[in-house]
Formats: structure tokens, sequence, C-alpha cells
């Protein structure tokens, strides 16, 4: 398939600050993305320049266009939602949707007023008068009646209950997604979407630190448990990532001799969490835990 | 054709997100006038109270000639117009100056900007809002206030057992009033496009108050240079920022339109003109159409495309912070 995106070289700025560092990156169609990353860590700054919404060194595409000259020929095919509840605050529900469906060629009133049935939002409210939440819910239902080839969440289940988070990603999976369509998340919530994505990207400090499909993850990285006096042995094999959890020793291996480590524990897939902790988790941190271990 | 839906959609955006300016001002302003008449006429009943002294003047009144009737129904309809166009014009001001600046203070330009609209559209919405929108929905409150102050006369002439077609109708000659307000709005937002261009550019890239930039930029300027001038005897024969500034806002087309005193411009030639004709206050179509063909007007228009085209490259670049 195309890419969606091609990134080559991308540099950001803010002042002294360099929120994007010559990153370069592509995604490919028909994927769900996960953007993960700590706060400040250019996730925002990263989306916001594939929307043409800041300005960046380096070169970029997105769908065939350049994000910051053609923006409003791209949000024919892209939606996005910010991390904030952005709906102008002086209108009203059905003003909003009147809005999108008169300005937008790919809306579908049908489909937004089926994904506002399962809320308490009516189109007679005020923004307003409407609790974040309930924003939040006017705004995702806004996006996913939009046919869109690109669909960019920034934070989508911000301030949402359970309920309505799984009922979102239900929908977005089951009644949205397709093979012609991507979506990018990022979130930090990473255990909500961990079974959707099929592709994750991790970011730090303006950096891809992980670029990588979710079955090579799976492929590449194990976790094994094994009782405290077996950790001796496995430091020596160079695990990326230790912790301890009720007396057991977790450790997190790239690549390992699978044979070997399923011989003296027990063996399986490191959450995304995991992964992230181990993988961009504190350095210090971590080199100290080992050293405490080591001890 | 699409480009047309856009734009109807985007002004219609405008509307509803400030219905107070737009459209309950002028009724408001409306209701103002008529009660203001009412409240009139109520005083002169208590002192006349059977109506007798007040008949007799509307008597008195039809029996002038039709060019002494007009001579004052005139300007007494004018006088509306000056009143909705002061306001229109402080309406107009505060509007502009928050419209690029108020969507990136709370964050909802992020919404806007997810939509297929270029950023030109939504600058030129605003523009036209200002130029053409305003002033419409004003120009129907000034109709709407007229028809009714004239209504509440034709009662009296009624009272008075006189035709109040002829008395107050036919003079007033309100069609050929309207056509001319109508055209008058046209000229006067082109005259004005220059300080509404400077107040959407202002907005467009103000970090904040961008009312307090767009009027301090201007005031601050002006100071720097008579201050100059004064110091240094150095002066630019026809360049003075204030006057420059005071005179373009002044000496537009409509009424309420201050006269300025430029020094022996262009401007104060015209409205002695206006003076000349023999109604105080009043639009002649001609004087719009010389005013519409002359070279200040349009230097103004190209002043406004260049500061448009500011504001336009701001608001590209423009996000929430």
């Amino acid at each position: 398939m195309d890419n969606i995106v091609r990134a080559s070289g991308l540099s950001k700025h803010y002042g002294r600050f360099q929120a994007l560092k010559d990153l370069s990156i592509d995604i490919p169609a028909g994927r769900i993305v996960g953007l993960i990353g700590p706060n400040g860590a250019g996730k925002t700054t990263l989306l916001k320049a594939l929307l043409g919404l800041t300005r960046f060194r380096g070169e970029l595409e997105v769908l065939g266009l350049n994000p910051s000259s053609q923006r409003d020929e791209l949000m024919r095919q892209v939606c996005f939602i910010a991390d904030v509840a952005v709906l102008p605050r002086w209108a009203r529900v059905k003003q909003i949707i009147d809005l999108t469906e008169r300005l937008h060629p790919g809306f579908s009133r049908d489909r937004c007023m089926k994904f506002l049935k399962n809320t308490r939002v009516t189109p007679t409210h005020k923004i307003k008068a409407l609790s974040k939440g309930m924003v939040v819910q006017l705004h995702l239902a806004l996006v996913m009646a939009i046919e869109a080839r690109l669909l960019v969440l920034d934070e989508p289940t911000l301030g949402l209950d359970i309920l309505f988070r799984k009922r979102f990603y239900s929908n977005l999976l089951n009644e949205y997604f397709d093979q012609q369509r991507t979506i990018l998340i990022t979130t930090h919530q990473v255990e909500e979407v961990e079974h959707i994505l099929t592709d994750l990207i991790f970011i730090r400090d303006g950096e891809i630190v992980l670029n990588s499909s979710m079955e090579d993850i799976h492929e590449r990285y194990v976790e094994v448990m094994v009782r405290a006096d077996r950790a001796e042995q496995l430091r020596q094999w160079q695990p990326i990532h230790e912790r301890v959890l009720f007396g057991r020793h977790i450790f997190l291996f790239d690549q390992p001799d699978i044979g070997q480590l399923s011989a003296l524990g027990e063996i399986h897939k490191p959450s995304i969490a995991d992964l992230f902790v181990a993988l961009m988790g504190d350095e210090n941190e971590q080199s100290a835990s080992l050293k405490e271990h080591a001890a | 054709m699409n480009g047309i839906a856009t734009m109807t959609t985007l002004l219609r955006r405008e509307l509803w997100e400030s219905p107070i300016a737009f459209k309950w001002t002028p009724l408001i302003l409306g209701g103002l006038c008529i009660v203001l008449v009412l409240m009139g006429l109520a005083m002169g009943a208590q002192v006349d109270y059977q109506l007798a002294f007040t008949y007799d003047i509307v008597r008195q009144f039809s029996e002038q000639s039709l060019a002494e009737r007009r001579a004052i129904i005139t300007p007494a309809l004018y006088g509306i117009v000056a009143l909705f166009n002061a306001i229109l014009f402080i309406i107009i001001v505060f509007y502009l100056a928050g419209s690029l600046y108020d969507d990136r203070k709370d964050r909802s330009i992020l919404f806007w900007k997810s939509l297929p609209v270029s950023d030109t559209s939504t600058v030129l919405s605003k523009l036209l809002t200002a130029m053409i929108l305003a002033p419409l929905l004003f120009l129907i409150g000034i109709l709407l206030t007229q028809i009714g102050i004239l209504m509440i006369a034709s009662v009296y002439a009624l009272g008075a057992g006189i035709n109040p077609f002829s008395a107050f109708w036919q003079p007033a000659g309100l069609p050929m009033m309207w056509l001319t307000l109508a055209a008058s709005y046209l000229v006067q937002a082109l005259w004005l496009a220059p300080v509404y261009a400077w107040l959407l550019f202002c907005s467009s890239w103000a970090p904040r108050l961008p009312i307090l930039v767009a009027i301090g930029i201007p005031v601050l300027a002006g100071l720097g240079q008579n201050f100059y001038t004064m110091f240094t005897g150095f002066r630019f024969p026809d360049f003075n920022i204030w006057v420059l500034t005071f005179g373009r806002i002044g000496q537009g087309v409509l009424p309420v339109s201050f006269n300025f005193n430029t020094g022996g411009q262009d401007g104060q030639a015209e409205f002695q003109a206006l003076d000349a004709s023999g109604v105080p206050i009043s639009l002649e179509l001609s004087d719009l159409w010389a005013r519409l063909v002359s070279i200040n007007l349009w230097i103004g228009v190209g002043v406004a495309v260049v500061l448009l085209a500011g504001a336009i490259w701001f608001r590209r670049r423009a996000t929430d912070n």
C-alpha cells in the first residue's frame, strides 16, 4: 500500500527547545498507529506538522500533499481531534453540525446523529453548557461521521468515562476503520488502545525510539518471569529491563533465545506499558535500579 | 459555485457567533428611536391634551411645498442613519479586532482549521461581514425604523384630517433614499477598507489585546512623527499619520462622518459641496459616484489588499498558542 505519511528530516524548534530532531517516518495506509511518548516528547508537534498547523523544516507529505501550503485541500481527507476540547463555545450543537455539513464534503449528518444518540448531547445544547466529556463526545461524533483517509486523534478520550471510552474504541474499530483508512492515535492510556493498534511508534525528545508493527514487536520482545534465585543468571544475558513483582523477577529481552528462556521461567508478551517503561523509562532511575539489584 | 456556498456558510457562521452585535443591536437601536419619538409625543400630549396644537403643526407642515417638506423630513430620517452608522462603526471595529484573535485564544482555531476551508476564505469572510453583511443588517434596521416613524406620523396626519401619503411619505421618498443608502454603504465600505484590513491584520498576529495593538500603533507612530517634526522641523508635505487616519475614518460618505479639518484637502471640499446642495444632511448618488472614482478611495483599497495579504499570511501560521 501507499504511504499515507512520508516525513524525512523533520525538525522543529521552539526558541532553543528542539521539539523534533531530524525525524523521519513513513506511515502506510490501512493501519492503526499508536504514537506514544512521555510529556514533551514532540507528539503534538509532530501531529501539528502533519496537519499543517505548524511550520517545520524538512520534507513532509501527507496523502501526497504539503500540509503547510495545502492544509485546506488536505482537510478534505484528514480529520483530527486536538488534545483539548476546541469546539467553539458560543455555538449550539446543531449549528456546529450544520457548519460541518456545509463545509465538509465528506460529512454525513445521519452518521453523526447515530453516534450522538448514545450520548446526552442534544441539538439545542450550547457548547458552553456541555460538560467537558460531552464536548469530546460531540467532537468524536463529528469526526467519525466524516469520510476521511487519515484520522488523527490526539488524546481523544481525555475526560471520558470508562463506558464511553470502551464504546468509542469499539466503534472506531468496527464501524469506522477499514483497509482504506489510517488512524493515528496518541494517548497516555496505552492499555486502552493496546488491542486495536497495528503499529506502534515510540517518540522521545523529538526522536523516534521505536517504529514497528505489533506483530514484529511481539516477535522481537519477550518477557520472562523467574524466581529470585534465577535472576542473577538472567542478568548476564543483557535484559533491557528488569522489575520485581510479588517476589518474582520479570526481565524484558530484545530478540532472545526463546528456548533457553522458557526453560527458566514463564514467558509472555510484554504489554505496551511495560515496553514503554523499558525503552523510554527514566534512564537514571533504570540504571540505579539495576545497580541496586546487582549490589 | 462551491466557493460561494462556502462563503455563505462562513458568513452565517459570523452571524451565529455575534448575534447581539449584528442582529439585536439594529433592532434595539430602532426600538430606541421609536420609543424616543413616542415619548416626545407623549410629553407633547401632556401639554396639548386635545392635540389641537399638535394637529395644527401637522396641518401647517402639510401646507408647505414639497421641497420644504423634504428639507425637514430628510434630515430627520438621516438622523436615524447617523445614529445607526456611528454604532455600526464601533461594532465593526471591535468585531474585526477580535475576529482572528478570539479563536486563537480559546483554541477553537484548531476546530476551524480541521475543516477544508482555506485561510484566505476565512479572512475574507470576516472582511465581507464588516463590509456587506453588517451594513446590510443595519440598513434593514434603518428601513424598519424609518417606516415605523413615518407610520406614527401618519396616525397624526389622519388625526389632523390630512392625507399622510402626500404629507409625509411622498417627501420622504423612501425607495430612493434606501437605494442611495445601500449604494453609500458599499462606497463607505470601500472607503474604510484600509481601516478594516488594518484591524484584521492586527487581529491575525497580535499576541494579546488586538484592539489596543490596532489603535496603539497608529497613535504611537503619529506621536513619533509629530515629535520628530517638532524637534527637527522636517515635515512631509502631505503625510501626517494622524490626519491621514482620522481623515479616513471621519470622511466617509455616510452621515455622521465628521468633518475633520485637514487643511484644504479633498474631503473638506466635498463636504462643502454637500452642504451647498440646500439639504443640510443628505446623500446624492452623484456624490457617491465622485467618491467612488476618486483616487483617494482606490489608494485606500490598494493599502487594504496589502494588509489583507499580511493578515492571511499570519493566519496560515496561526495555531492555538
